[in-house]
C-alpha cells in the first residue's frame, strides 16, 4: 500500500437518514484518511455530544483493532475504503499512527474546540484565565444571571430619568403591561433572547420600523373634527335608514380617536376596510368623502400601533445589550464562562481576522486543520459556522494540498433551531467548490414496517390536508425526503394508529394548561394503561414514550406511577426524589437556614435527625453549625459519605444506591462550587438528574431528548393539539430571506393580523412560520424513526366531551384538518371511513403485534449486587506506622503541643519568637569565649541575616556582649579543655513513633582517641528568671532537654551520663543544670 | 566546555525501591560512623520523597540520632545554588509586585499589545492575576535558559512578535525597577551566573532520581565546583540511558517497550468504577498475603480521583488518605477571610449572610454580642423575606431592627477602620491578622488533634503569608484597600495543603509525579490515562503551543520517554501492580488509554486497543455497605393534637381540600420554607401591599369619592406610604419597579373604583379579622378570616369582595370548582364562607360574592361576581362541614396528589418518589 495509488478523497457532504449508520460514515472517512497517511493530529472530527464523540474514537480504534487481527472484519475495512485488500501491516500503520498521536487527536466535541481555540487566545479575546465552563441551566448561572439583572435595574435606575424609562421598558417588554414579577420577567427574556441579541447585537437592525406619519394633535384634532361633521351625511339603506352598524363603528371612531385609544381604532372595522380601500363596510357603501375622512385617523393609529412596536423592540434591544454587559461582567469576574461564550467570542473575533485567523489558531495549537469532519451537521449553529467556515473555506479553496471537507447530518432531524441550529447551512457548504453531495436511506435501525409508516407519511405531505396552510413547507420537506429501506429485511414490526379514550373532563384541545399539567387526565390514564399492556406484550424490550414537552412528560410520569410502572425521564430522574437523599437535602438546606421549620421537622422525623441528634430537641442552632463546620473542614462528599455510612442500615438498597450517587454529586460539587452557601448545594443537586443502576425499559422523554436514541418500541401519545404558528420563545422574529442570509431587521413578535402591517413584519412572520412548519415536520421524523420494531401513534377520539361533561353527538371535524400531528398521520395513514371519532378505535395497523415472538426470551435483568462482598482484612503491624510518621520538634514532644491562636497570629516583627531568633543568631557567633569575642558588628550582621524586624539590632547586639561578659556565661562558654564545638546543630532522630527534627544550639564535646567522652550540651533561653521563677522555668524546659540528651547520646555514641545538659538565661547570667 | 569532575553517577539498581537503595548508600557514606550529614544537600523530586527519605535514614540509622542533610525538592534546589555576585534576589511576591505596576503603568500602546483587555486601573487583583501569568511564563522560559528578549527575538509569529516586544520593553522597566532597588531577578540572576560561571554552593550536592533536570538546573549543576553525586534510578547496564547528571537520554529510551503485563491492566467506565476496581486490587493483594495499609499506595494519574477513591476505600472500612493533604481554600479560616473580603466589598446584604454562616464568625458573633439564644441567621432570613434586603444595607427596619442593628456593627467590627482606603500593601498585613485575632483569638489550640489542625495549619500559613505581605519593599508595595489586600493573602495560601497528620497505618493516595520514588510494595494507578499520564504541557495564554514548539520548550517525545522509563522502573521491583483505565471521566468526556500502556508489541497493542473498545456492561459500582432490612425515611405520619381543632381561616379549607397531610403540615404543626433568596416582592407580599394600600378607600374621606383622579392621587401615596413602611428608603430596585406597576394598576383601578360609587355602591366594611361560629354536629366550630371588602348598595344590597392581584384575573368559579368526570366540587371555599363571617354584620344569603381583580392588563380590571345559587351555596356548606368533620376527628391522612405546582413541601410529601404509594403505606406501618 503507497500512498500514490489514492485518489484525492473528495470534499463531502453526506444526508444520512434516521438509523443510517452516520458514525459509520463519519469512522470510515477517518480510517480512509489515516490509511493516506494523513497527520492524526490535523484532523478535527467534530460532534455535539461527549457520548457522540466517545462512540467515534472507540469506533476508530476499534475497527482498526479488529482488522488488525484479520479475516471478516479486515475484509468488511478494506471494502469500506474500497481497497482490494488490505494487510495486516496495513492496518498496524495506520493504529499506531493514531495510538502515537494519541495525545493530539482532535476527536471531540465542537465544544471541546472552541475551548481549546479559545483558550489559545485568552488575552486576545479578553478571556478571564484558567475559565471554569458551566451550563446556562445551571444553579450558578441562574444566580448569576439574578445578580446582572439587579446591577442592570440598579444602573438604570440611578441613570437620569431611568426608573421612568425602566418602567416603560418593562411595561413594553410585556406589551404594555404591569406585570408583578420584574427579575423572573427579565430573566425569561434574556435567557429567550440572549443567543439572538449576541447574533445581532447592532442597534440599527433593531429599529427597522419605518415612520408612517404619525400626526400632530392638531391634525388629529382637525380630522376628528371634520368626522364629527359627517354625522348628517351617514349612508342610508334604500329604506332611508342609516347602516346602524356603519353608524356604531363611526362613534366608536371618535370616541376611541378622543381617548386616544388607538389600538380600538386599528381594530375598528369600518377602519380595517379604509385602509383596505374596500368600496363597502357590511352593505353600507363607502363613498370617497368617507373614506378621505376616516383615511387620516387609520394611517394615524396604523402609524401609533407601529411606533408602539418600535418602542418595544428597542426597549427590548436596550434590555438585552445592558443585561449582556453586566452577565458578562459578573461571569468573567468570577471566571467562569457559559459553552455559549466559547462560540460567541471566536464568532466575534475569529472570523474577522480571515485567513490568518486560521493560521494564527493552527500555530497556537500547533495544529493545521487539514482535515474537517463535522457531525450532526444540521444542528450546527450560524455562530458555531462562523468560527468553522473559515477553515471550510481554507480547505476547500486550496486544490494543491490534500485537504478535505466532510460533513454528515441530515436536514430532516433539524430540531434543534431554537438552539440556533441551521440546516440550511447543509445546502450552503454543499454549494462549496468540489463538494459531492451523498444521500444515504437505508436504515440499520428499523423494521420496514416502521419505514414504511414513514415512507407513507413523509412522501405524502405535499397532499395531506392537515398542511394545507403550509403548502411550501410541507412541499419543499418532501423534496428533500428518499424513500426509506430497511437493511434488515426480515426484521418484524409493528405500527398503530389508534384513539385513545373519549375525554369527559374540561374538553381539553390538547393545549397543556400548565396548571393543571401534573394532573393526569383520561387520555394520559389511557396512555398509562396502554403502556402497561404493552410492558407485558414485550418483555423486556425497551418502550420509549415521546412528548412534546417536558409538563406533558411529567403529567404522564404521573400516570404511569399510579399504576405502578417503573419508568424513568431521560438521562435518570433527578435523585432528590429518593426520600433518604431528600433528607439528607433537607439537613443542608437546614443547616443554610436553621429557621426553615419544614426542613428541619423532615429531618428531624428520619434517622438522619437520630443521627443529628435534633430528636433530642437539642439546640438546633448548633446543630446546623455543627453541618456547616463539617462541611468546610471535610467537603461535602465526605461529610455525606459519613452518614451515608452510620444510614446505611435504616436503608433500603435503593435508596442506599441513590445515596451513593448523591456523594459522587457531591465530590463533583467540591471540585468547583464548595464555596459557595449550603443551599445552592441542595439546588445543584436538585437539578441533576442520575441514572438509577437499574434502568427502567419504559423511558418518557420529550423528542428533543430522544435525539440519537433509538427503542425496541415508540409510543406517540403527544399527537394533538394545534401545531402553533411559532414557538413560544419566539419573542422577535428576523427578517431575513433564509435562515443563513443576512438579518434585514429584528421585530418583537406580533399577532397574525398586526403582522399585516409592514411588508417587512409580514416578511419576517411568514418567514419565521415556514422555519417553524419545517421543524415541525423534523420533529415527527424524529419521532418516528426512533423505533426499531413497534411504532404506537396514540391520538384523541375526534368526538370530544363538552365543558358540561357530558360527550355531544356531534363530533367535530376539524381535528382530521387541522395543524395537528394527529390530523397529519389521520390524512396519511387511515384508511377510508377511519376517521376515529370514537375512543379506542384502530386507525392503521401494519406488521404484527407480537413481533417479539416466542424464541425471543427477555435478556436477563442487570444483576445488581444487594450485599457488599466480604470485608476486606488489612494486618496491622505491631509498633509504628511504616511510613508517614508525625513529625515534630523536641518542644512539641512533651505536651507542649497546645498552642495559643493569638500566638499562631502573631506577625509583629518585634514579637518575643523573633527576639529570641536574634539572640540565637548572635550567640551563634560565639565561639569557645575564652578565646575572643564576636566583634559587634558581626552580631548586628547575624540578627539581620534573621530577617527584617523591628528589633534594635546594634542595642540587642550590645546586650549580648553585656551578657558575655558576666561570670556565670563566661565560666560555661570556655573551652575548658574540649576540642570540638558544635553551634546550632540540626540533628534528627525517631523517638515515640515520631520523627524528631531540632537544633542543638551548642555542644562542647572531648574526644580520645577518636571516641568522644564527655560533652556539655547548652540551651539558651532568653527568659528572664529570679530565685523564685528559675526552679519552674527549669521544669518547663527539662522533658525537653532530657530528649536533646538523649538525641545527642546517640548521635555521639557515649552515655547519657557523661553529657552535662546546662541551661543558660542569658539576661539574668543563670545556669541551670538538668538532671 | 566546563569540566565535570565534580560529578559523579552512581547507580541504584532496580532491584528494590529507590529511596532504600538511597538511604542505603547515604548511611554507608558515614564510614567514621558520624551520622553527621550537615553538610549534604540532597535534592529528590518532590515532597513526599523529602519526608519518606528522612523516615528511612532515621530507621536505618539503627536508633540513633543523626545529624540530617538538607532535602530539597527539585523545585527548591535552583534557589538553594546561587550566584555569588549580583546582589539579592527578589522574593517571588516582590517580583510579582513589581511586574503588577510594570504592566499597570506600560501605558495603552505597550499594554494593548499583551493585553488587549487589560483590568481597569484600580482592580489590582486583575493586574496581579495577569503579572502572575507573566511570571509563569518567565519561569518555564527561565528554566530553558531562555529570558523574554529571546523570546521576542525568535517569535516571528506576528501575534506572538508584537506581543513578546511589547514585553520585552517591560521585561526592561521591571529589571530596572528591581536594580534600582538593589534586587535582581531571579531567572536572570541564574542566567548571569551560568554564563559568568559563578555559581558555587557551600554543600555537597546529591540529586536522587532527577531524571529530568531542566537546562538551567543541568547548566547550574554544571557550573559548580563543589561534589555532586547524581543517584541514578537504574541498573549500571542503562548507563548509557543517562547524561552527566543523571538526567534522561531520550534516544536512548523513546523505542523502548513499557513491559506491562495485561493482567496488571484492568479498563473501567467512570470514576467511581476504577474506584472499585482500586478496591478490588487492594482485596485481591490481601487475600494473597498479610497485607497492611501502608504496605499499599494508590497512584494518581488524575487528581481528581482521590476523592472517589478515598471515599471507595473509607467506606469499605479501610484506612485511606491523601498523601496531598486536603486542599488550603476550603480551610475555616481561609474561607473567613474570603466572606470578610466580599462583606467589605460594598456591605452588601448577601455578604453578610454569608459571613454570619461562618460557623466561626457565628460562634464569634454569640461571644462578641453577649447573646447565644437568639438565632441570628433566621432573623436575617425572616428579615430578607419581609422587607427585601437592601444591598448595600443602609438602616434595619421592623420589630427586630435593633437586634440586627448590633450583628451587623459585630460583622463590621471585623473590618478594619476604614477598610476602603487605599494604603500601602505591607500595612494592611496586621489588619488583616486582627480581623483572625478577633475570632480566633483566646482558642488554645491542639497541634495534633484533627479538628484543630484544621485551623492551626492554616493560620500559621496564613501568618506566614502575612510575614511576607508586612516585610514587602516599599517600592513594589501597592497602594489597595483591604479587601484587595486579603484576595492576594488568600490567594498566596491557596495552593498550599494541609497535610494529613500521619502516625495511622492507612493506604496512601499519592499525585502521579511523586509516585516514582514511592518505595510501598503495593501498587495502583488509576486514571492511566491519555492527557493524565504523561501530563501533557499546560498551554498557556503567553505561551501557546505553536510559540513553545518553536522554542522548543514542548518536547512531548520526552515527556514519553521519561514516563515510560518511570513507569518501567516502579514495576520492576514491585509484584503487587494494579493500572486502572477510565473511559469516561466524571464530566462524561470520553478518555483514551495512555500512551505508556500501549508502549508494546503489535499483538499486545491490539489486544490492549480491543479490550479498551470492547462492548461492556455498565459496571456496576461495588456496594459498599449494607443496606437495612427496611427502609427507613418514611413519611412522618400525622400526630394527634390532645385537644381536636376546633377553628379554622377560610383560606384553609382549600388546603384541606386539596390534601390533608399538607393542611396538617401548614396549618397545624404551622411548618414553612425560610430562605433568604428574594429579590423583590413574592406574590403574596405584592398582594399584602395592594391591599395595605386599597384600605384607604374605605375611609370617610374617599368612600363617597368619584373623581378618578383624586382617587388615584390617594392611591399612589398610601401605596407609597404602605412601600416605605415595609421596606424602608432604599429597597431593591426591582421592588420599586413592582411598586410602580401597581400603581400602573390601582390607576385603572381607581376609575374602576369611581364608577362604582357613582353607581351607587359604598364600602361598609373595610378587611378586619372576623369570626364565626357555626354548629357542626351539635358542635360549635370557628371560622376565621379577613373579607377584604364589605359593600353595600341602596337597591343591590351587600356584596362582600376579595382583591386579587395576580397577573391574570380570575374567576370564583375557576378557583371554587373543579370538574371531575363531569361532577363539580368544591375545592374552595373562601367566598361561600365569607356568608358565614359576614352574617352576624347582618348580611344576608343573597349577597354578591366576587373577586374584584386588578391584573397586570389594566383593561381586565373589573369585578368577577359568583354565579353560584342557593343549591349550590349549600353545597358547599356541605363540603365544609365535611371539612370540619374530617379536621376535628384529625383525619390528616393520606396525603392527595401533589399540586402542580412545586410548594416546598414536595420533599417531605414524597411528591416525585417513584413508588409513593408503597411509601404512603409503609409509613402508616412503620411511621410514628
Ligand atoms: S555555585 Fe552556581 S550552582 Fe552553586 S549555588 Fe551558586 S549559582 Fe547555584
Amino acid at each position: 500500500m503507497n500512498q500514490s495509488r489514492f485518489n484525492p478523497l473528495p470534499h463531502q457532504v453526506v444526508r444520512a437518514s434516521a438509523g443510517a449508520g452516520k458514525t459509520y460514515q463519519l469512522t470510515t472517512r477517518y480510517l480512509d484518511l489515516l490509511m493516506r497517511q494523513e497527520v492524526p493530529a490535523n484532523i478535527l472530527a467534530t460532534t455535539f455530544t461527549r457520548k457522540a464523540a466517545g462512540e467515534v474514537l472507540a469506533r476508530v480504534l476499534g475497527r482498526l483493532a479488529s482488522a488488525c487481527a484479520g479475516g471478516h472484519e479486515r475484509q468488511q475495512l478494506a471494502d469500506a475504503l474500497r481497497q482490494s485488500d488490505l494487510s495486516r501491516a496495513d492496518c498496524l500503520r495506520m493504529l499506531r499512527s493514531l495510538t502515537d498521536g494519541l495525545n493530539r487527536l482532535a476527536v471531540g466535541t465542537i465544544d471541546g474546540f472552541f475551548n481549546r481555540a479559545a483558550r489559545a487566545f485568552t488575552m486576545d479575546l479578553g478571556l478571564p484565565p484558567d475559565p471554569r465552563l458551566i451550563d446556562e441551566g445551571s444553579p450558578l448561572a441562574q444566580q448569576m444571571r439574578s445578580d446582572a439583572i439587579q446591577s442592570v435595574l440598579g444602573e438604570e435606575a440611578e441613570s437620569d430619568g431611568g426608573m421612568v424609562t425602566l418602567i416603560e421598558m418593562l411595561r413594553r417588554l410585556h406589551h404594555d403591561t404591569a406585570q408583578r414579577s420584574v427579575t423572573d420577567a427579565i430573566d425569561q427574556v434574556v435567557k429567550d433572547l440572549g443567543e439572538v441579541y449576541r447574533g445581532y447585537p447592532d442597534p440599527v437592525l433593531w429599529d427597522q420600523l419605518p415612520d408612517t406619519g404619525l400626526l400632530t394633535k392638531e391634525l388629529i384634532d382637525a380630522a376628528l373634527e371634520r368626522l364629527d361633521a359627517m354625522r348628517d351625511q351617514l349612508p342610508t339603506n334604500g329604506k332611508g335608514q342609516v347602516y346602524s352598524g356603519f353608524r356604531d363603528r363611526y362613534e366608536e371612531i371618535i370616541s376611541d380617536a378622543r381617548l386616544g385609544h388607538w389600538d380600538s381604532v386599528l381594530d375598528n372595522g369600518l377602519v380595517v376596510k379604509v385602509i383596505e380601500d374596500a368600496e363597502k363596510y357590511g352593505h353600507a357603501p363607502i363613498s370617497e368623502g368617507w373614506q378621505s375622512a376616516v383615511h387620516p385617523l387609520a394611517v394615524h393609529a396604523r402609524a401609533a400601533r407601529l411606533k408602539a412596536l418600535a418602542d418595544q423592540t428597542q426597549a427590548t434591544h436596550k434590555l438585552l445589550a445592558l443585561f449582556d454587559r453586566h452577565y458578562k461582567e459578573r461571569r468573567f469576574a468570577q471566571r467562569v464562562l457559559l459553552f455559549s461564550d466559547l462560540t460567541n467570542v471566536l464568532a466575534d473575533g475569529l472570523p474577522g481576522m480571515g485567513e490568518a485567523g486560521v493560521d494564527e489558531l493552527s500555530y497556537r495549537l500547533d495544529a493545521k486543520v487539514t482535515h474537517l469532519l463535522l457531525d450532526e451537521f444540521q444542528d450546527t449553529s450560524l455562530r458555531q459556522w462562523a468560527v468553522l467556515e473559515p477553515f471550510a473555506q481554507q480547505i476547500t479553496d486550496n486544490f494543491e494540498d490534500s485537504r478535505g471537507l466532510f460533513c454528515v447530518g441530515d436536514t430532516k432531524q433539524a430540531i434543534y433551531g431554537w438552539r440556533g441550529g441551521c440546516a440550511e447551512l447543509f445546502d450552503a457548504v454543499g454549494a462549496l467548490p468540489g463538494v459531492e453531495e451523498t444521500t444515504l436511506s437505508k436504515s440499520y435501525r428499523s423494521s420496514q414496517a416502521v419505514l414504511d409508516a414513514v415512507n407513507q407519511v413523509f412522501t405524502s405531505l405535499d397532499g395531506n390536508a392537515a398542511l394545507k396552510d403550509c403548502k411550501d413547507a410541507a412541499e419543499n420537506w418532501q423534496a428533500g425526503f428518499e424513500h426509506h429501506r430497511a437493511a434488515q429485511e426480515q426484521l418484524p414490526g409493528h405500527v398503530v394508529l389508534q384513539t385513545t379514550d373519549v375525554d369527559t373532563g374540561n374538553g381539553s384541545s390538547g393545549m397543556i394548561d400548565e396548571e393543571t399539567a401534573a394532573t393526569p387526565d383520561a387520555h394520559a390514564h389511557y396512555v398509562a394503561g396502554y403502556i402497561r399492556d404493552l410492558t407485558q406484550q414485550l418483555p423486556g424490550q425497551t418502550i420509549g414514550v415521546l412528548m412534546r414537552s417536558r409538563a406533558k412528560a411529567r403529567m404522564l410520569m404521573h400516570a404511569l406511577r399510579s399504576l405502578g410502572i417503573k419508568a424513568a425521564e431521560e438521562g435518570g430522574n433527578p435523585i432528590s426524589h429518593t426520600p433518604a437523599v431528600a433528607a439528607v437535602l433537607a439537613a443542608i438546606q437546614f443547616a443554610d437556614h436553621p429557621g426553615d421549620s419544614l426542613a428541619r421537622f423532615h429531618v428531624s422525623n428520619s434517622p438522619l435527625g437520630e443521627l443529628l441528634g435534633m430528636d433530642r430537641a437539642a439546640d438546633v442552632s448548633a446543630i446546623a453549625r455543627g453541618v456547616r463546620r463539617s462541611l468546610m473542614d471535610r467537603g461535602y462528599a465526605a461529610l455525606i459519605a459519613d452518614w451515608t455510612e452510620r444510614l446505611a442500615p435504616s436503608c433500603g438498597a435503593g435508596s442506599l444506591r441513590r445515596l451513593m450517587q448523591l456523594i459522587e454529586l457531591a465530590e463533583h460539587f467540591d471540585d468547583g462550587d464548595a464555596t459557595l452557601r449550603p443551599s445552592f448545594f441542595v439546588q445543584t443537586v436538585q437539578a441533576a438528574k442520575v441514572e438509577d443502576a437499574s434502568p427502567a425499559l419504559v423511558r418518557v422523554m420529550t423528542i428533543h431528548a430522544s435525539k440519537g436514541l433509538e427503542f425496541d418500541a415508540v409510543v406517540l401519545p403527544d399527537l394533538d393539539g394545534t401545531l402553533s404558528g411559532q414557538d413560544h420563545r419566539d419573542l422577535v422574529v428576523l427578517d431575513r430571506d433564509s435562515p443563513i442570509e443576512p438579518v434585514r431587521g429584528v421585530y418583537r413578535r406580533v399577532s397574525k393580523e398586526l403582522a399585516g402591517l409592514t411588508p417587512e413584519l409580514k416578511r419576517a412572520h411568514a418567514q419565521r412560520a415556514y422555519e417553524k412548519r419545517t421543524e415541525d415536520l423534523c420533529l415527527l421524523y424524529v419521532a418516528m424513526t426512533r423505533a426499531r420494531q413497534g411504532l404506537h401513534l396514540l391520538v384523541r377520539p375526534l368526538r370530544q366531551g363538552a365543558r358540561s361533561g357530558k360527550p355531544t353527538g356531534k363530533p367535530t371535524g376539524t381535528g382530521l384538518t387541522n395543524l395537528s400531528y394527529a390530523a397529519i398521520l389521520r390524512q396519511a395513514l387511515r384508511e377510508d371511513g377511519g376517521e376515529g371519532f370514537e375512543g379506542d378505535e384502530c386507525l392503521f395497523e401494519s406488521g404484527s403485534a407480537d413481533w417479539v415472538g416466542a424464541d425471543r426470551s427477555p435478556p436477563p435483568a442487570t444483576q445488581i449486587l444487594l450485599r457488599p462482598p466480604e470485608p476486606i482484612k488489612l494486618v496491622s503491624k505491631p509498633g509504628h506506622a511504616a511510613r508517614t510518621w508525625v513529625k515534630a520538634s523536641p518542644s512539641e514532644m512533651h505536651n507542649q503541643s497546645r498552642i495559643s491562636a493569638d500566638e499562631l497570629l502573631s506577625i509583629a516583627p518585634s514579637g518575643g519568637q523573633h527576639y529570641g531568633s536574634v539572640v540565637h543568631a548572635m550567640f551563634e557567633q560565639v565561639g569557645f569565649i575564652d578565646e575572643g569575642l564576636p566583634e559587634a558588628e558581626a552580631l548586628r550582621a547575624a540578627g539581620e541575616s534573621v530577617g527584617r524586624s523591628t528589633i534594635d539590632l546594634e542595642e540587642t547586639a550590645r546586650s549580648v556582649l553585656k551578657s558575655l561578659g558576666h561570670p556565670n556565661t563566661i565560666a560555661l562558654l570556655r573551652r575548658g579543655g574540649a576540642d570540638t564545638l558544635w553551634r546550632e546543630r540540626r540533628f534528627m532522630a525517631r523517638l515515640e513513633d515520631r520523627l524528631i527534627t531540632g537544633t542543638f544550639d551548642r555542644v562542647h564535646l572531648w574526644h580520645e582517641r577518636n571516641k568522644t567522652v564527655r560533652a556539655v550540651l547548652i540551651d539558651y533561653k532568653t527568659d528572664r528568671v529570679d530565685d523564685d521563677s528559675i526552679d519552674s522555668a527549669v521544669e518547663r524546659y527539662a522533658d525537653q532537654l532530657r530528649l536533646y540528651r538523649r538525641a545527642l547520646s546517640t548521635l555521639i555514641d557515649i552515655d547519657q551520663a557523661a553529657i552535662e545538659t546546662k541551661l543558660l538565661f542569658i539576661g539574668d547570667d543563670r545556669i541551670a543544670s538538668v538532671a | 566546555m566546563a569540566s565535570l569532575d565534580h560529578i559523579e553517577r552512581v547507580f541504584l539498581g532496580c532491584d528494590r525501591p529507590a529511596l532504600h537503595a538511597a538511604a542505603d548508600w547515604l548511611l554507608a557514606r558515614e564510614r567514621d560512623g558520624s551520622l553527621d550529614m550537615g553538610e549534604l544537600l540532597i535534592a529528590v523530586p518532590g515532597g513526599r520523597a523529602k519526608r519518606r527519605l528522612e523516615e528511612l535514614l532515621a530507621e536505618r540509622s539503627a536508633g540513633r540520632a543523626l545529624i540530617p542533610p538538607r532535602v530539597v525538592t527539585i523545585a527548591g534546589l535552583a534557589d538553594r545554588v546561587l550566584p555569588e555576585s549580583g546582589g539579592p534576589i527578589a522574593s517571588r511576591l516582590t517580583s510579582m509586585l513589581a511586574w503588577s505596576s510594570v504592566l499597570r503603568e506600560a501605558g495603552d500602546a505597550l499594554l494593548s499589545a499583551v493585553v488587549p483587555y487589560p483590568p481597569p486601573r484600580d482592580d489590582w487583583p486583575g493586574w496581579w492575576t495577569l503579572a502572575e501569568q507573566v511570571m509563569q511564563a518567565a519561569d518555564e522560559l527561565g528554566a530553558h535558559q531562555l529570558a523574554v528578549e529571546d523570546v521576542a527575538t525568535r517569535a516571528t509569529q506576528p501575534g506572538d512578535h508584537a506581543r513578546w516586544q511589547a514585553l520585552r520593553g517591560l521585561a526592561e522597566r521591571y529589571e530596572a525597577m528591581l536594580s534600582e532597588h538593589g534586587l535582581t531577578d531571579r531567572h536572570r540572576a541564574r542566567l548571569d551566573g551560568v554564563r559568568t560561571r559563578s555559581c558555587a554552593c557551600n554543600h555537597h550536592i546529591v540529586l536522587l532520581g532527577l531524571a529530568d533536570l531542566s537546562p538551567m538546573l543541568s547548566a547550574m549543576l554544571k557550573c559548580l565546583s563543589t561534589p555532586v553525586d547524581a543517584l541514578v534510578v537504574a541498573d549500571p547496564t542503562d548507563a548509557d540511558g543517562f547524561d552527566a547528571l543523571g538526567g534522561l537520554v531520550q534516544s536512548y529510551w523513546q523505542h523502548r517497550n513499557v513491559v506491562i503485563d495485561d493482567g496488571m491492566i484492568q479498563v473501567c467506565d467512570r470514576p467511581i468504577d476504577q474506584a472499585g476496581a482500586v478496591l478490588e486490587a487492594v482485596r485481591g493483594w490481601s487475600e494473597a498475603l498479610p497485607t497492611s495499609a501502608d504496605e499499599i499506595t494508590i497512584g494518581l494519574g488524575d487528581e481528581k480521583l482521590a476523592s472517589p477513591i478515598e471515599r471507595t476505600l473509607s467506606l469499605a472500612g479501610l484506612p485511606a488518605r491523601s498523601a496531598a493533604g486536603r486542599s488550603m481554600a476550603g480551610a475555616r479560616p481561609v474561607q473567613l477571610l474570603r466572606v470578610v473580603a466580599a462583606f467589605a466589598n460594598g456591605m452588601r446584604f448577601d455578604a453578610l449572610a454569608t459571613l454570619l454562616r461562618h460557623p466561626d464568625c457565628e460562634a464569634w458573633i454569640e461571644t462578641r454580642t453577649g447573646d447565644t439564644a437568639r438565632p441570628w441567621l433566621t432573623l436575617l432570613d425572616r428579615y430578607a423575606t419581609d422587607h427585601l434586603a437592601a444591598r448595600p444595607i443602609a438602616g434595619w427596619l421592623g420589630e427586630e431592627a435593633e437586634a440586627l442593628q448590633r450583628v451587623y456593627q459585630a460583622a463590621c467590627s471585623l473590618l478594619p477602620d476604614q477598610a476602603d482606603a487605599l494604603r500601602p500593601l505591607q500595612q494592611w498585613a496586621d489588619p488583616i491578622a486582627q480581623t483572625l485575632r478577633e475570632v480566633y483569638g483566646g482558642q488554645t489550640l491542639q497541634r495534633y488533634a484533627e479538628t484543630d489542625r484544621a485551623l492551626v495549619v492554616p493560620l500559621e500559613q496564613i501568618a506566614q503569608a502575612l510575614q511576607v505581605l508586612a516585610a514587602t519593599e516599599p517600592f513594589a508595595a501597592p497602594h489597595c484597600t483591604f479587601a484587595q489586600a486579603v484576595t492576594l493573602v488568600v490567594s498566596q495560601v491557596s495552593g498550599q495543603a494541609i497535610p494529613a497528620p500521619g502516625g495511622e497505618a492507612s493506604i496512601e493516595l499519592v499525585g502521579y509525579l511523586e509516585l516514582f520514588l514511592d518505595d510501598a510494595p503495593r501498587l495502583a494507578i488509576a486514571g492511566m490515562n491519555e492527557q493524565h499520564v504523561p501530563e501533557p504541557p499546560r498551554a498557556s495564554a503567553l505561551l501557546s503551543e505553536g510559540l513553545r514548539r518553536s522554542l522548543g520548550l514542548t518536547d512531548d517525545a520526552q515527556r514519553l520517554a521519561r514516563d515510560g522509563y518511570a513507569l518501567t522502573t516502579m514495576l520492576a521491583w514491585r509484584d503487587g501492580v494494579k493500572l486502572v483505565v477510565g473511559r469516561r471521566s466524571a464530566d462524561g468526556d470520553p478518555l483514551l488509554p495512555s500512551r505508556l500502556l500501549l508502549k508494546t508489541d503489535d499483538d499486545t497493542l491490539v489486544r490492549r486497543i480491543s479490550d479498551f473498545v470492547a462492548e461492556q456492561n455498565e459496571t456496576q459500582a461495588p456496594m459498599l455497605l449494607t443496606p437495612g432490612k427496611h427502609d427507613r425515611f418514611l413519611m412522618p405520619m400525622p400526630v394527634l393534637t390532645p385537644e381536636p381543632i376546633a377553628s379554622m381561616r377560610v383560606t384553609a379549607f382549600r388546603d384541606y381540600l386539596a390534601c390533608p397531610y399538607r393542611f396538617y403540615l401548614k396549618h397545624v404543626l404551622k411548618l414553612d420554607v425560610l430562605d433568604d433568596r428574594a429579590t423583590e416582592l413574592s406574590a403574596r407580599r405584592f398582594g399584602t401591599l395592594a391591599h395595605d394600600t386599597l384600605r384607604i378607600l374605605a375611609g370617610d374621606d374617599l368612600r363617597a369619592e368619584t373623581s378618578p383622579k383624586i382617587l388615584s392621587d390617594r392611591l399612589g401615596s398610601a401605596l407609597d406610604q404602605a412601600f416605605a413602611k415595609r421596606y424602608g428608603k432604599t429597597p431593591p430596585v426591582a421592588a420599586l419597579v413592582q411598586v410602580e406597576q401597581l400603581r400602573y394598576r390601582l390607576q385603572a383601578y381607581a376609575k374602576v373604583h369611581a364608577d362604582e360609587v357613582l353607581a351607587g355602591w359604598r364600602i361598609e366594611h373595610e378587611e378586619k379579622t372576623r369570626r364565626a361560629e357555626v354548629l357542626v354536629d351539635g358542635e360549635p366550630f370557628t371560622i376565621r378570616g379577613q373579607i377584604d371588602r364589605i359593600d353595600l348598595h341602596p337597591e343591590l344590597g351587600h356584596r362582600l369582595i376579595d382583591y386579587k392581584t395576580s397577573d391574570t384575573p380570575k374567576q370564583p368559579s375557576q378557583t371554587h370548582l373543579k370538574t371531575i368526570e363531569g361532577v363539580q366540587h368544591w375545592v374552595d371555599l373562601q367566598l361561600p364562607l365569607y356568608l358565614d363571617l359576614s352574617r352576624e354584620l347582618g348580611v344576608g344569603e343573597t349577597a354578591q360574592l366576587g373577586y374584584m381583580n386588578l391584573p397586570k392588563k389594566v383593561s381586565e380590571t373589573r369585578l368577577a361576581i359568583a354565579d353560584w345559587d342557593a343549591g349550590m351555596l349549600s353545597a358547599a356548606r356541605e363540603q365544609r362541614d365535611e371539612v370540619i368533620r374530617q379536621v376535628r376527628a384529625g383525619v390528616f391522612w393520606p396525603p392527595k396528589q401533589p399540586p402542580a405546582f412545586e410548594d416546598g413541601f414536595g420533599g417531605l410529601c414524597a411528591d416525585d418518589v417513584a413508588d409513593r404509594a408503597a411509601l404512603i403505606k409503609a409509613s402508616e406501618g412503620g411511621g410514628g
